[in-house]
């Protein structure tokens, strides 16, 4: 018998949630990806061997039927913070969801995704610290000439 | 799983990815072929032998529904499992009426699908096996002479596998027994009718049919 796959569910298939939800199938996990923009599927890779489900991950009835109450992971990765504020506290509120992840594209909105406890990543914080890693520290210079 | 090595899988569904899912779930441990569409679906059923199929209620032009109707018309009922998203309770409900053995709502995990498709398999399995005990019982009725009770097991046989060969090759024996040779040649023709490669209806016929050209050919050197 095969270890155990994790069930993730992720809010929002863009060109982030839709590389996710490919290297998390590759993997071997199962996963859903909601979105309501059929095309936005365009963005899962080939070897995608998940789920698809096309409607508003604000609503309550597409999160039922992606089974979150099941999910060992949800990952918000829209583009908007609100939603994924809301969405997140639904994961983590009413599914008890084990681990919920967000992404939370305007930095000022860290604090309040991280006092709701739920795990952030910001692509602004990311890009500022690449880039700032080329003029500070140790090996700095070393970068640079890469 | 030692009871799934043997059998062979079709997954019947309009979206790739989950073909590609149930196949990846399966894959080494069983064959797996895939359809997304009916008339590829009919194709493949045709040209082999599944021990179970997986079908989408929701494909577009020819849907699950209609699928199963078809496939239940065939002499050899295959086990389905239907596969709906949420929601389609009333489609689900007319999946199981239609003979559907399992319904899974979509999206499941791997756990769940190979949960499924090992309890169908062990059904399956434990099927086979009460019908090899009452052929090995018919067999000792017929070999003490109890021709009575072997023909009541192999009529009870063919209420449980109408379409299986093996009632029909039992009650070949028990024509023979009863020297009804003509009765049995009919009964071990509809065995074959169901399955060609059934080889002990295929032994039988051959076995009759030189016992009774030798016996005619003894008649005919008499007259002689």
């Amino acid at each position: 018998m095969k270890e155990k796959t994790l069930y993730v569910v992720i809010a929002g298939c863009g060109a982030v949630g839709g590389r996710i939800a490919g290297h998390l199938s590759s993997m071997g996990h199962s996963v859903v990806v909601i979105d309501r923009d059929e095309k936005a599927f365009n963005n899962l890779p080939w070897e995608y061997s998940g789920f698809k489900i096309r409607g508003d991950v604000a609503e309550i009835e597409n999160l039922k039927m992606a089974k979150l109450k099941n999910a060992d992971a949800f990952l918000a990765l829209t583009d908007d913070d609100n939603t994924n504020f809301m969405v997140t506290q639904v994961a983590k509120k009413i599914y008890n969801v084990p681990m919920v992840l967000a992404r939370v594209n305007d930095p000022s909105n860290l604090k309040l995704f991280e006092e709701a406890g739920v795990l952030v990543v910001s692509p602004v914080i990311l890009t500022v610290q690449f880039i700032l890693s080329f003029f500070l520290g140790e090996d700095a210079e070393r970068k640079r000439k890469v | 799983m030692r009871i799934l090595e043997k059998s062979r899988i079709l997954v019947v569904d309009d979206e790739k990815n989950v073909r590609t899912m149930v196949k990846k779930v399966f894959e080494g441990e069983f064959d797996v072929d895939t359809a997304s569409n009916a008339e590829e679906a009919l194709d493949l059923l045709k040209k082999n032998k599944y021990d179970l199929v997986f079908l989408d209620l929701d494909m577009p032009v020819v849907n699950g529904i209609e699928l199963l109707e078809r496939m239940k018309k065939g002499e050899n009922p295959i086990p389905v499992i239907m596969m709906t998203t949420y929601g389609s309770v009333e489609e689900a409900v007319k999946a199981m009426k239609l003979g559907a053995k399992d319904i899974i709502t979509k999206p499941f995990t791997q756990e769940e699908v190979t949960k499924v498709v090992e309890e169908i398999l062990k059904e399956k399995e434990d099927e086979e096996s009460n019908i090899q005990d009452m052929e090995k019982r018919i067999k000792e009725a017929l070999t003490v002479g109890d021709i009575k009770r072997a023909r009541n097991m192999v009529l009870e046989l063919f209420r449980l596998k109408p379409s299986s060969p093996i009632p029909h090759f039992l009650y070949s024996l028990v024509n023979e027994k009863e020297g009804k040779l003509e009765e049995a040649i009919k009964h071990l023709n509809a065995s074959l009718s169901l399955d060609p490669s059934y080889e002990p209806a295929k032994r039988k016929l051959g076995q009759i049919q030189r016992s009774s050209k030798s016996s005619n050919e003894r008649k005919e050197r008499n007259q002689s």
